[in-house]
This record gives structure tokens, C-alpha cells and sequence, in this order.
């Protein structure tokens, strides 16, 4: 059997193609639901957050959604590529999550007060760091562009309004909410 | 150093291989999904399947996904060692390519 170089490079061209496409392909089938669900989220609790004093039931109540939403949808996803060993990445990925958001909080109640401008900026940026990370693992190039946008958008709202917390809630809802929703909806039609 | 597979080198059933092999070890890929990547008809994908199945480099299992019948199609460890000297080879080929086209 003769194959020249270029022969063998383009065919090893065509099976990583082929190699990437299935595995985007279930990777934005679990996510793309998750992050449409938490850009609702975001657009509902910020600006709720800026109505009222205490605010922290709202969160509470918006995380937990949060969290049970993202593990019905993982659990849900109808993927065509089917994986036995699924189902201990999904309780990782959700126990990951849990114990970041945790330590998250503890710090954010130990160094500022809640509803703070610099409490709000430090929660987003955290959660935005945390994307930046996995989309660096698990080579997830939109996560490493959301992350670092919401982070950026986080930073111009916190330069704005840091003296208006109330304003920073609207502004991260708002922006922050659309960037999520915006890429969930982006890489749910990507996977169709 | 590793030879080409002749019934992987067909370009329609290495890309079947890599995507079953990309999917996962324990993982199944949907036909039909992968009649949509892959652009085949039915029967076309069919004919490449039975021969990698003949090979014994992948399997199928038949489902029910409601009242709708489904195949999963998966690589078996013959299969996936064969895809990975299969890649060896080509690689060897990129690299030094007159040692590797001197096989029987």
C-alpha cells in the first residue's frame, strides 16, 4: 500500500476532525442547557438583589435552582453519544461546582460585606475563573472567551458603579445573564 | 514499527473509527447521528459497518429509545488497537517516508 506523507497527514487531518466534532458534540449538549439555565438566573437574582436589603434568600433560592437544574439537564441531555462513565464526571463536575461556590461565600463573608460592589465583582470573577480553568482542562475554547468577557464585563461595571452596588447588581444580571444565555443558546444550536 | 490496516484506510470507515474511539471506552455513538457527520446514505454506511464488524473492530446493539429502534455502534479492543496502529503508522509515514512505504 503506497501512501505519500501528505496522504497520511490529511488522513490523520480527517480522523482528529472527526475525533473533535463527537466529542464537542456531547460536551455542548450537557452545557449549553446549564449555562442558558444560570443566564436566567443571573438576569432574575441580580437585579432582585438591588431591591432589596437582605438579599441572601435570593441567592439561596437562585443557587439551588441552580444546581438542581444543572443536574436534572445534565442527567437529561439527550446525546447520541452515549458514555457508561458519564455519570461519575456529572457528580464530579456538580460536587466541583459546590465546594467552589462554598469557599467562594466563606471568603466573601469574611472579607466584605454582602452587597458590597467588591462582593459582587469578587463572586463573579471567582465563577468566571473557575470557566477559564475547566475550558483550559477540558480544552473548551468558549469557555476560556466567556469566562474571560463576563470577567472583563465584571471589572467595567465594577469601574462604573463601584459606588453604586445596586447598579452593579443590574449591570451584572444584565450583561453577565446575556453572556451566559447568549453562549448557551450559541452551543446548543452548535450540537443540533 | 506499526503497518497500515487495510480495512481501516478507507477514508469513511477511518473516520468511523475515530469517532467511536473518540467518544470514549465505554461509549456508543447513534448510527444515524453518525450517518449525519459522516454525510453516508444508509446503505453505504451500512456496507462500511458490516466490514468493520466482520474485522471485529467495532459492535452494534440494538435499542429501543421509546418505540423508536436505535443501534448503537461501539469499538471493541481489537478495533481500537488497530485504529491506534493504524495512526502509528501514517505517523511513521509523515516522518520517514520511505522506510514506512517499504511494507509488504
Amino acid at each position: 500500500m503506497e501512501v505519500t506523507p501528505q496522504e497520511a497527514k490529511d488522513m490523520l487531518g480527517q480522523t482528529d476532525t472527526m475525533a473533535a466534532l463527537i466529542r464537542n458534540h456531547s460536551m455542548y449538549r450537557r452545557i449549553g442547557p446549564t449555562l442558558i439555565l444560570w443566564g436566567v438566573i443571573w438576569l432574575v437574582c441580580f437585579p432582585l438583589t438591588a431591591l432589596f436589603t437582605h438579599s441572601g434568600w435570593i441567592w439561596l433560592i437562585g443557587d439551588g435552582i441552580g444546581f438542581a437544574g444543572s443536574a436534572f439537564s445534565m442527567r437529561r441531555s439527550n446525546t447520541s453519544v452515549r458514555c457508561k462513565s458519564s455519570n461519575v464526571v456529572r457528580s464530579r463536575v456538580l460536587w466541583f461546582w459546590a465546594v467552589f461556590l462554598a469557599y467562594g461565600c466563606f471568603w466573601m463573608y469574611l472579607l466584605a460585606p454582602a452587597g458590597s460592589a467588591r462582593a459582587v465583582v469578587f463572586i463573579v470573577t471567582l465563577a468566571m475563573f473557575a470557566y477559564v480553568a475547566i475550558g483550559l482542562l477540558a480544552r473548551m475554547t468558549f469557555m476560556i472567551w466567556l469566562g474571560a468577557g463576563v470577567t472583563l464585563l465584571a471589572m467595567t461595571g465594577f469601574g462604573l458603579f463601584q459606588n453604586q452596588p445596586q447598579v452593579l447588581n443590574v449591570w451584572m444580571g444584565v450583561t453577565g445573564g446575556l453572556a451566559l444565555l447568549a453562549t448557551g443558546l450559541f452551543i446548543t444550536l452548535r450540537a443540533r | 514499527m506499526s503497518d497500515l490496516d487495510e480495512i481501516i484506510h478507507q477514508p469513511i470507515r477511518l473516520k468511523i473509527m475515530a469517532a467511536l474511539l473518540a467518544a470514549g471506552a465505554d461509549a456508543e455513538v447513534e448510527f444515524t447521528f453518525l450517518r449525519g457527520r459522516l454525510g453516508c446514505t444508509d446503505g453505504n454506511l451500512g456496507s462500511h459497518l458490516d466490514k468493520l464488524t466482520t474485522a471485529r473492530y467495532i459492535s452494534a446493539r440494538k435499542a429501543f429509545v421509546g418505540r423508536k429502534p436505535v443501534t448503537y455502534l461501539s469499538a471493541t479492543r481489537i478495533g481500537r488497537r488497530a485504529f491506534e496502529d493504524h495512526v502509528a503508522a501514517l505517523q511513521e509515514i509523515i516522518r520517514s517516508p520511505i522506510a514506512a512505504n517499504r511494507q509488504p
